[in-house]
């Protein structure tokens, strides 16, 4: 039965596509292993217990670790999200709910204008916003430089996760006498909520790791500071500071904070994961 | 004409005449819109207390939008608009002033899909409504109503023991219900069904017409559908509707043995539809 036999020429294309779709999925996860190769290599040998509970070293000293900017980036992620978050899930509910009002068409196309704006310019719109009023360098101003980042990725996530919810479910809602705020409350937003989480441990990742926003902002500290009104120190700006001074033993932080660094991305993402999953087993399907 | 009748139409077997009891219910001249689009014309009916309304019709005949007037649901959708009167116990909803939050809230309406809330349970479900009517000022005892809401709908013994567990571990056809029961916990003057049974299975739309059934001693039904044999089966008056407009407004045992309209015939016989 000749008919259902497939030809050689086209089994000898669907081999190779395959093949090249494998080495295209490869290729896109290859760099990702080599920098986590890297890192480890590179970083856990100059990792230890140190490196979680003491401050830097003085210039030329052995030793010595990156508690402050530890710290400080708990701080200024916690800071950013104090004040990005509410507002991109506010914002994002709101276009979601008024989807074709003049207004929400306009602050959905600034939404997607401001996410893809370098994040050195939203340096810049802080330090001229907060830190020149301030006449100095400040957490708050990184904090706020970093809030303002997150609020248009939240805004369009959380927008998506709430048009995902099924619009009978609204209405089911409304027929039974629940105003709109109510039901956008009670129904829309519990529904939705695994998804909206998630989108906000996204941004979380996100800038946790962002340099550019705190070199005139946060600046970095080589202290112990907690205080918002003071510069502080924080990850990605002690890598930077460290991999481009001129110490043997400086470098060596820097992959270690690197290190550091990664694993907390890395964490935030994988709770996303979980959030994702185990919220929208229950959640809208 | 000859005198028709429906091939494995049973028709409920109680005589019914219209004028009989009180109107629960009174429309009058009723027109809806979507944007330009006219899709229900000049529409009067009167809708009998304790009884069931039927409303058939094909696809696009406006006999859901026409539901969705009823308890101003169609306001909800953009561009929809109204013209006409309902009458609510002799006061019409659509009157200036007149709440729409709070009309719904004494007409409960059952979709084509159930709509359980996904992150509620059982019990919150039935209860979803309460929260409106507490903040009204209402005073009453929550699980004696929830009990009774769910015995009223067929579903207390499936789920007494596990009232607390998500709704969505319930079947199709047991979330229906669910719904039935959460419009009923409201204590609605009137309940609106629309195809109530389209997206369950057999046994399952046989417990719910059996419901509906039971239901109308209790309360007043209006139920769209799309099943000849289910509006014959439940209803005690039958609306035939066709491109917005309705057709004829008889006692069930008639549209379905004598159809008045030769269009009312050419649809119950499988002529188009």
């Amino acid at each position: 039965m000749t008919a259902f036999r497939t030809s050689p020429r086209r089994r000898a294309i669907n081999v190779f596509m395959t093949a090249l779709m494998w080495a295209a999925a490869v290729a896109a996860t290859l760099p990702l292993v080599l920098i986590l190769f890297n890192l480890l290599a590179k970083g856990v040998t100059s990792l230890d217990l140190a490196f979680f509970t003491h401050l830097p070293a003085p210039p030329g000293q052995e030793g010595g670790g990156a508690a402050n900017a530890i710290v400080g980036t708990v701080i200024l992620v916690g800071g950013a999200s104090a004040f990005g978050l509410p507002i991109g899930i506010g914002a994002g509910i709101y276009l979601a709910e008024r989807k074709g009002a003049p207004l929400a068409v306009l602050v959905r196309f600034l939404a997607d204008v401001l996410n893809g704006l370098p994040s050195i310019v939203m340096g810049i719109f802080a330090w001229e916003l907060v830190v020149v009023p301030m006449h100095h360098f400040s957490a708050l101003s990184g904090a706020f430089a970093l809030g303002a980042m997150m609020i248009p990725t939240v805004t369009r996530t959380t927008e998506e996760m709430v048009r995902v919810v099924p619009t009978t479910l609204s209405e089911a809602a409304l027929a039974l006498g629940y105003t709109r705020w109510r039901t956008a409350l009670r129904i829309v937003i519990p529904t939705a909520l695994a998804g909206i989480i998630t989108g906000a441990l996204v941004a979380l990742a996100r800038i946790a790791g962002e340099t550019a926003p705190l070199l005139f902002t946060a600046f970095g500290n080589n202290f112990w500071s907690l205080s918002l009104n003071k510069p502080i120190a924080a990850l990605p700006l002690q890598i930077f500071n460290y991999a481009t001074g001129p110490y043997d033993d400086w470098h060596a932080q820097a992959w270690a904070a690197s290190l550091v660094l990664i694993a907390l991305v890395l964490l935030i993402s994988l709770l996303a994961r979980f959030a994702t999953r185990s919220g929208f087993s229950r959640g809208v399907e | 004409m000859a005198s028709s009748s429906v091939p494995g139409v049973v028709v409920a077997s109680e005589g019914f005449a219209a004028g009989d009891a009180p109107a629960r219910m009174e429309v009058r001249s009723l027109n809806a819109y979507f944007g330009k689009v006219h899709a229900v014309r000049d529409v009067s009916m009167r809708i009998p207390e304790h009884s069931v309304t039927a409303i058939i019709g094909p696809s696009g005949c406006g006999k859901s939008t026409f539901l969705r007037t009823l308890n101003r649901m169609h306001e909800t959708v953009p561009t929809a608009m109204v013209s006409g009167e309902v009458l609510l116990d002799g006061q019409n909803i659509y009157a200036p002033g007149v709440d729409p939050v709070s009309v719904r809230r004494h007409i409960g309406m059952v979709f084509q899909r159930p709509t359980a809330f996904p992150t509620m349970s059982i019990r919150g479900n039935v209860a979803a409504g309460f929260g409106v009517l507490r903040a009204k000022g209402e005073k009453f005892d929550g699980d004696e109503r929830i009990e009774q809401a769910l015995r009223r709908s067929a579903l207390w013994d499936e789920v007494k023991d596990r009232l607390e567990d998500s709704a969505l571990g319930l079947s199709g056809g047991q979330q229906q219900r669910l719904c039935i029961a959460r419009a009923l916990a409201m204590d609605p003057q009137l309940l609106l069904l629309d195809e109530p049974t389209a997206s369950l299975d057999p046994i399952s739309t046989e417990k719910v017409e059996d419901l509906v059934h039971q239901l109308r001693r209790e309360i007043t039904v209006v139920i769209v559908t799309h099943n000849m044999q289910q509006a014959a089966r439940v209803s005690g008056q039958t609306a035939f509707f066709l491109h917005g407009e309705m057709v004829e407004l008889s006692p069930t045992n008639e549209i379905f043995t004598r159809p008045r309209d030769e269009r009312t015939e050419a649809y119950i016989t499988g002529r188009f539809g």
